[in-house]
């Protein structure tokens, strides 16, 4: 029998060294570029045709584009244009990859932390050196709270650099935790009708029970991909938002 | 943008039939580009997924967990650098659950992640996008 955890060892396929440095070609890397070749030919294919009425293929990547398009005017305005395709891939990235970890036998990238923080550590350097670069050092007002008494300014100054620094570690913890918890809770549910069955005799119907909180759990993972590959784009979104247009 | 071409090219097939097409399509390119240009306001944005209640209770959780954790990490480097273990742990242990607190409570008043809290006073269009805000 295996742990429910099992299915996330890292597991090295091609083993390289460099300068000492262990760079070898894991599973999870593998499942990262897979993802990336999905979704580059799933888009290159979809938008070959051009229709102007577009068929099943050309329609899903349109919604996906105007979906994000939606998503950074409504979020960040005009000036988020020049973004739009970092955002864009951010997104595709994201979604084909935690859809992908749904396949069976196949990694989840997203459920390791170090893949979803260096995601939003590089937003974060990003979206800090926007703000610097647009609004110099008036970006540090960004931690001063408009009209706060000035006994508190020191002490909410500490509070708001905390704040500050806390959004890469909620960004990829959220995302790699609802991974992480998804994937474990369906293993652990399959073991258990596994073990059920294998209990045979009067205990084998009972298997059912945990088989179709399987089928639902499984429906409730495919929306939590989406919805996680969303809700962190968005963020990025917001946090964009703010450093181009400061309080 | 796509719609402006695809729109354009029934019209130029149209253009032989009727010939005044030609200026319809030229008000039609001036009203897509103005509507790029100033997306509607309170326009109920497609960026929005059914699925907000669920959303917003991971947000909560993480939003907590990682100011204290944050906090307490800030707090520690300064110790190591500082030499004074564990006088800026606890002190910031304390400030990153209140920082938590405080972004929690801020994206429930659909303030959204704007940093520096306190007066709800917006601009205009600032309020619709905090609107979404809410939703993240």
């Amino acid at each position: 029998m295996h742990s429910p955890v099992e299915q996330f060892t890292i597991k090295a396929l091609l083993h390289l060294e460099l300068f000492g440095y262990d760079i070898s070609f894991s599973n999870s890397a593998l499942f990262m570029i897979l993802t990336v070749l999905l979704s580059t030919i799933f888009l290159t294919f979809a938008m070959r045709g051009r229709q102007m009425v577009p068929g099943r293929m050309q329609a899903s990547a349109e919604m996906m584009y105007e979906f994000i398009s939606d998503m950074v005017s409504s979020n960040v305005g005009n000036a988020g244009r020049p973004y739009f395709p970092f955002i864009f891939t951010l997104f595709v990235f994201l979604l084909f990859g935690n859809m992908l970890g749904l396949i069976p036998y196949s990694y989840t990238f997203t459920s390791q932390i170090v893949v979803t923080f260096v995601l939003a550590a590089f937003i974060f350097i990003g979206v800090t050196l926007i703000a610097i670069f647009k609004h110099g050092f008036h970006f540090l007002s960004f931690f001063v709270p408009p009209g706060a008494p000035k006994v508190l300014i020191p002490f909410l100054i500490v509070i708001e650099v905390v704040s500050y620094f806390v959004r890469p570690v909620s960004l990829s913890v959220r995302l790699f935790a609802n991974m992480l918890a998804g994937h474990t809770m369906l293993k652990v549910f399959a073991g258990l009708a596994v073990m059920i069955t294998g209990a045979g005799g009067v205990y084998a119907p009972g298997a059912i029970l945990p088989f179709l909180a399987l089928v639902g759990l499984t429906g409730l993972e495919v929306l939590v991909a989406a919805l996680q590959a969303y809700v962190f784009t968005i963020l990025t979104c917001m946090y964009l938002n703010d450093a181009i247009h400061l309080h | 943008m796509n719609i402006v071409s695809d729109k354009a090219k029934p019209d130029k097939q149209g253009k032989r039939e009727h010939g005044k097409t030609d200026v319809d399509l030229k008000t039609r390119i001036a009203k897509a580009e103005h509507d790029f240009t100033n997306p509607a306001k309170g326009k109920r944005s497609r960026a929005e997924l059914p699925a907000d209640a669920l959303a917003l209770v991971g947000r909560i959780a993480t939003e907590l967990v990682a100011g204290t954790v944050v906090g307490t990490f800030i707090g520690w480097l300064l110790d190591q650098w500082l030499g004074t273990i564990p006088l800026f742990m606890v002190i910031l242990f304390f400030l990153g659950t209140l920082a938590g607190m405080m972004n929690i409570w801020r994206m429930a008043t659909g303030q959204g992640l704007k940093l520096g809290y306190l007066e709800n006073k917006q601009s205009d269009d600032q309020k619709s996008e905090t609107d979404d805000d809410k939703k993240g």
